[in-house]
């Protein structure tokens, strides 16, 4: 998804990621990882052989994944744990591969950037990368739902309790807020075919976020950004609300702590813009260009 | 008064054994966000229905609203593994043409181009800007070939034609 | 070991048992009696009903008199069931009660081959023909008889041991208890009211702690732990450790002017730790002893307490003790712990400030507690509307307890009377999945508190959230009655947990050598039949420490406990079975001293290696048969299970088609409990199996196995206990190092290294023993078809 609607935030990684430390490779092979919530659902065995698939790729190169995007992160992790706990049909995927000359063996990780960010970086260095501390900036994070469960095979951080990616933002020098919906999932599966209904799942989760004076929503995820962005502007024409809560994926938070412009993170794009959020990641006496 | 359907009941259950454990405490139904905008959503209601080899476990339209997350999952105490059961039955519905008809349109697409939202010009000039390069391509024969494999393919075409 | 006397012949008599239909069912008693007749020996078959009943034990009687027979065996359920009912019957009948074999053809045959009536026949036949073949070779034993001493040791002061304490007291018996408190009393204490009578818990408890702590025949022994047991029943050698509670019991008088003074304060763990305590202090106030004691990783030794003190009982420099006892008998009475509920993440126990636990509840809502019973909040408010949350930490697969803990429907709904008793305006929830009323009176308070007006909902929350101006607890249900998602606003929300084992539990039954089951808790001899044994003999088990339980059961089975402690004790002696190791070709031993380094029991010894033959200790011998296995000189053999006579099973289980059976070898204690599990539980399978009872698979030696092999078997299964579970110790670790050796010389002998499986197979694995033969029998027909398995050559 990120690469077809949300170029910027391939972008970011690639600039960013390696100034980390980090070494990005690109693969020839890799499909849609597929979603985990239509495709799964109308067929599971193909669902999974595809998914194998594009871990074989990986594994053929001996080289981990990483991934920009929840459910990415969920389809391949899950697969990969099931595959490698269930022998029977472990097999059953192995004989289909086999058509199309993979193996599957379980040799490699998937890491959500988030989850490399949090265990594999030394806070001090993302800090060393911060050029401008965003300290009067309130954030409401949403880490979602496919990064995080199931909780035995993702590991990523407490499903009832969040934390990780609040304390990624407090390296920026923001201040990560406590909303009380904050593990309610963003409703982009309702959207489909219930759109009154996913509307007013993100209504609640807005409000919420506007009760704890939160001044932007972060998340990792495209498909949540899709929801809670394109999501938040439909919501308040639906309710007659006017919600005005800018959604940034967190590399365009670490981006504009490191002194990009709005545009280089791509704001631009974004349906829902505020200026008093502007006025809060900006230094003085900026003006803003659009492109 | 419904009599139990016995042959479905077992269909489901040879898909999956665990469904006969639930012992409909209703950890699944609260744990979920969705049956708080859509009414007629229930997955405990949904397990019910399924024990008795009801069609009303497949015939209900908001099961396919379920975004996997895998709250109940996590939580229900019997280990029934609700996500997994639901899957189960949103496959049986599919194979019966009870889907959203988007659903298999988007299937068709990935099955077509490899990924999941369409490719165009707007994007292709979106990433220039962005000096990203074109997208990669993608090699979609090995995709169609494990559709052929595992019979996806066949049901695909019978609700196309 | 020869078989019997030349002049002596055999006259066998063998009797089939129907067991109603439980075995008439699907095996042809009368066919399998027509069988019985062919075989050599044999003088006299008969079929029986219920050949435990009377009826058939007078048959049994009748026909040795009438038919002097001096062999008998038995084709019926397990030996682990009725092997002693039958022997006490042959020596009634003036037999020796070693001369009796008995075939398992219920639990092993009718009752996993329902479906295959033809094959059960067959298989049947076969085991009888096995077990006839061993009935020629055995010889009459004389059992060993130790002496008891009458003197017994209670592990845990809560009601159960306590009980147990008293009851074994007042029948004559010296009883130390050691509890690990500083004072008796356990979980019992710290409740307010007892159901269903609302008794005050500690005023009908009190009362039995003071009992125990004045009995002359009882040696109180508190703040203590078990550090090890040696020996055997009738004499147990038991090593306890007294932790020093710095304060000198025979002069503290209880006054209690020492706490007045002392600078630290505490939590208090009695109070679940919502009133505070000094660092000296004595748990409650009915205390047995009534002596107070000091915490010392917390006490800043200030001295204020020995200036306040003035029958000078504090002493900072008291050590630990040791004490050693000689009992004749142990019983478990160590309890189980409440569910720790912060574990159950989604219900914010330990977050959320107005959400506790049913145990701290009790504290709260009890006269002597911290609140002075007002059911108030953490912020002092008065709690009006009440949510109670049931199963919490029970029948919970994610917290790893999927067993109910039975008492926690009630105790919630006594719990709920009592809001309604101080407050009848108060507005209680009771969030339920079942609600289990299975004990005397439990239903009249059910229905007394649907009566009272208790809001009972369906449901099982799903989490709890907080209400960020009140604090109040929010729980979210969906009402399965009424399809409803509720978020219920609750003042309190009381979490009823369940109990746990204890976390010292596993220790404690290695000290002891008793099994502990899948669920952690410790396991009694028979479900059914023998509630408070254990397979050792002379330990027994009660109260929470084998599962959770209401007082009323604790109580039951701590008197259960007693009673059957005093068995031994009160006849003063036990017989040890005389199935021990014997050294019959001393000529063959070269004193190499291997069988002492396979004895865990000390019971074979060398006195000099190289020099004198080996001695058996025949008392601490327990008859695992591992030294036997080992001997490489072949100078031991087991007396009742010779190699002999094992191989003349192994014979006759393969007389016929060979190459379709697995011999399974299995241990009495574990695979063949496992077995009679699987036929309990009416587990399936295939019949291939023929299974040869060996008290330990440490008996199993590298001969019997291959001389199954040589008589053709298809495969041989070796079953052992689960490493760290063998009721011998390390019978199983013998067994698997001997079997890995074997694997080796294997493909040398033309046989394929996979025909011999070694597979762990407990007495709680009914599953796993049906899983493993259905998977080994597939694997034996792919044997088959690739020609692995071949027909042995005419005397190979």
């Amino acid at each position: 998804m990120i690469p077809i609607k949300q170029p910027h935030i391939e972008y970011l990684a690639r600039k960013i990621l390696p100034q980390l430390g980090l070494e990005l490779e690109d693969l020839d092979g890799f499909t849609c990882c597929p979603d985990p919530i239509w495709f799964r659902s109308i067929d599971n065995l193909t669902w999974m052989s595809v998914a194998a698939r594009n871990l074989c790729v990986a594994e053929e190169r001996g080289l981990d994944i990483l991934t920009l995007c929840n459910a990415c992160a969920g389809v391949l992790t899950e697969t990969n744990a099931l595959l490698k706990k269930d022998a029977k049909t472990r097999t059953k995927v192995n004989e289909i591969l086999k058509e199309i000359g993979h193996e599957f063996h379980g040799s490699i990780k998937i890491r959500h950037v988030l989850d490399v960010l949090d265990k594999d970086i030394e806070r001090e260095k993302i800090q060393s990368l911060v050029k401008r501390e965003l300290t009067a900036l309130n954030v409401a994070t949403h880490t979602g739902c496919h990064l995080i469960r199931p909780h035995e095979i993702m590991q990523f951080d407490d499903p009832e309790d969040p934390k990780v990616f609040d304390k990624l933002v407090s390296i920026l020098g923001a201040n990560p807020v406590n909303y009380t919906l904050k593990t309610q999932c963003c409703g982009f599966s309702m959207a489909l075919s219930y759109l009154d209904a996913s509307s007013a799942a993100t209504r609640d989760k807005l409000m919420s976020v506007r009760e704890a004076d939160a001044d932007c929503l972060v998340v990792g995820c495209p498909a949540c950004f899709q929801q809670l962005d394109t999501g938040q502007l439909l919501a308040s024409r639906a309710f007659g609300l006017n919600f005005k809560i800018p959604v940034l994926n967190y590399l365009q938070l670490l981006g504009l702590a490191m002194d990009y412009s709005l545009d280089e993170v791509g704001y631009n794009t974004h349906k829902i813009k505020d200026t008093n959020f502007e006025k809060k990641v900006l230094p003085e006496n900026n003006t803003l260009k659009y492109i | 008064m419904e009599d139990i359907d016995f042959e479905n009941r077992h269909k489901i259950i040879n898909k999956n054994k665990k469904v006969v454990m639930c012992l409909q405490c209703g950890t699944c139904t609260s744990s979920c966000l969705i049956p708080r905008y859509l009414k007629d959503y229930n997955p405990r209601m949904s397990f019910i229905h399924a024990l008795y080899g009801s069609r009303k476990a497949i015939e209900n339209p908001t099961l396919w609203a379920c975004s996997v997350c895998h709250t109940c999952q996590d939580r229900c105490p019997e280990g029934v593994n609700p996500t997994e059961l639901l899957i189960s039955l949103k496959e049986l519905a599919f194979a019966e043409g009870l889907a959203p008809k988007t659903v298999a349109q988007g299937t068709e697409l990935v099955l077509s181009t490899g990924r999941a939202y369409p490719a165009s010009a707007i994007v292709d000039s979106a990433r220039e800007r962005l000096n990203l390069g074109k997208l990669r391509d993608v090699d979609v024969k090995d995709l169609n070939k494990i559709a052929e494999k595992t019979g996806l393919r066949e049901k695909l075409n019978k609700l196309k034609g | 070991m020869t078989g019997p006397d030349q002049q002596e012949k055999l006259r066998i008599g063998v009797f089939i048992c129907h067991c109603g239909k439980n075995i008439g069912a699907v095996v042809d008693p009368a066919a399998v009696a027509e069988y019985a007749k062919t075989l050599p020996d044999v003088v006299f078959v008969i079929e029986n009903l219920y050949t435990c009943a009377e009826p058939g034990q007078e048959e049994i009687r009748k026909a040795i008199k009438e038919h002097n027979l001096n062999r008998v065996v038995v084709a019926s359920c397990s030996p682990k069931l009725h092997e002693p009912t039958f022997r006490r019957t042959l020596t009634e009948a003036g037999l020796n009660k070693y001369l009796f074999e008995m075939v398992n053809i219920r639990e092993h045959c009718s009752w996993v081959h329902m479906r295959e009536k033809e094959k059960a026949t067959k298989k049947a036949m076969d085991l009888v023909r096995m077990g006839v073949a061993k009935a020629r070779l055995l010889q009459p034993l004389e059992d060993i008889t130790v002496p008891v001493k009458k003197e017994a040791l209670v592990l845990g002061g809560g009601v159960a041991g306590c009980q147990a304490a008293l009851d074994l007291a007042d029948l004559g018996f010296k009883v130390n208890l050691v509890e690990k408190d500083p004072s008796i009393g356990g979980i019992m204490a710290q409740l307010d009211k007892t159901l269903p009578t609302m008794d005050c818990s500690i005023c009908i408890l009190g009362p039995k702690l003071v009992d125990v702590g004045k009995h002359e025949n009882i040696n109180l022994i508190t703040n203590a732990e078990l550090k090890s047991v040696d020996g055997f029943i009738g004499n147990f050698k038991v090593k306890v450790e007294v932790k020093p509670r710095y304060v000198d019991m025979t002069k503290c008088n209880g006054c209690g002017e020492c706490v007045d003074v002392c600078p630290v304060i505490l939590p208090n763990q009695y109070d679940m730790q919502l009133k505070p305590r000094k660092a000296i202090y004595c748990s409650f106030a009915q205390a047995v002893p009534l002596v107070y004691a000091i915490d010392k990783d917390k006490c800043i030794e200030c001295g204020m307490c020995m200036d306040a003190c003035d029958l000078n009982a504090i002493n900072l420099d008291q050590e630990p003790q040791e004490i050693n006892l000689e009992v004749g008998t142990v019983i478990v009475a160590t309890g189980a712990e409440p569910f720790d509920a912060t574990r159950k993440e989604e219900y914010g126990y330990g977050k959320l400030e107005n959400v506790i636990t049913s145990l701290e509840f009790e504290r709260i809502i009890c006269a002597s507690g911290p609140t002075g019973g007002d059911l108030l909040r953490r912020d002092g408010g008065h709690a009006k509307k009440v949510g109670f949350v049931q199963c919490v930490g029970s029948r919970d697969e994610k917290c790893g307890n999927k067993y109910c803990s039975s008492y926690c429907c009630l105790a919630t709904i006594k719990q709920a009377m009592l809001i309604k008793e101080h407050d009848p305006e108060a507005e209680i929830y009771i969030f339920y999945t079942d609600i289990r009323a299975f004990g005397k009176g439990y239903e009249d308070l059910y229905a007394r508190g649907r009566e009272e007006g208790l809001i009972f909902i369906r449901g099982r929350p799903s989490s709890i959230k907080e209400n960020p101006k009140n604090k109040n607890p929010i729980i979210v249900v969906e009402n399965t009655l009424t399809n409803e998602l509720m978020e219920v606003e609750v003042d309190l929300a009381v979490l009823a947990i369940g109990l746990q084992p204890t976390e010292g539990a596993r220790n404690v039954a290695q000290m002891l050598h008793i099994p502990i089951g899948a669920d952690g808790f410790f396991i009694e001899s028979h479900p059914k039949l023998k509630p408070v044994d254990t397979p050792v003999d002379g330990i027994y088990i009660c109260g929470t420490s084998a599962q959770p339980r209401d007082i009323k059961d604790s109580v039951t089975t701590g008197s259960a406990a007693a009673a059957r402690a005093s068995i031994p004790m009160g006849a003063g002696k036990f017989s040890v079975e005389g199935i021990t190791s014997v050294l019959v070709h001393p000529e063959k031993c070269t004193a190499c001293a291997i069988c002492t380094t396979k004895c865990p029991y000390g019971a074979i010894q060398v006195k000099e290696k190289g020099k004198t033959p080996a001695i058996i200790i025949e008392a601490s011998c327990k008859g695992c048969g591992t030294c036997v296995a080992d001997c490489p000189f072949k100078a031991l053999d087991q007396r009742h299970f010779a190699d002999e006579q094992i191989f003349a099973q192994i014979d006759a289980a393969l007389e016929e088609d060979p190459e379709d059976k697995i011999i399974s070898f299995n241990c009495n204690w574990c695979s063949y409990a496992g077995a009679d599990l699987a036929g309990v539980s009416r587990f399936q399978y295939p019949t291939n199996v023929r299974i040869i009872r060996v008290m330990c698979s440490g008996r199993v030696s590298k001969e019997m196995i291959m001389r199954a092999f040589e008589k053709g078997a298809g495969m041989v299964l070796v079953a052992p206990c689960h490493p760290s579970d063998c009721h011998y110790i390390s019978g199983n670790l013998h067994a698997k190092n001997r079997i890995d050796q074997l694997y080796k010389v294997l493909p040398s002998k033309g046989i394929d290294p996979r025909r011999l499986r070694l597979e762990y197979v407990s007495a709680a694995e009914g599953l796993v023993y049906q899983r493993l033969i259905k998977e080994m029998t597939e694997q034996l027909e792919e044997f088959k078809k690739q020609g692995i398995v071949k027909t042995p050559v005419k005397g190979g």
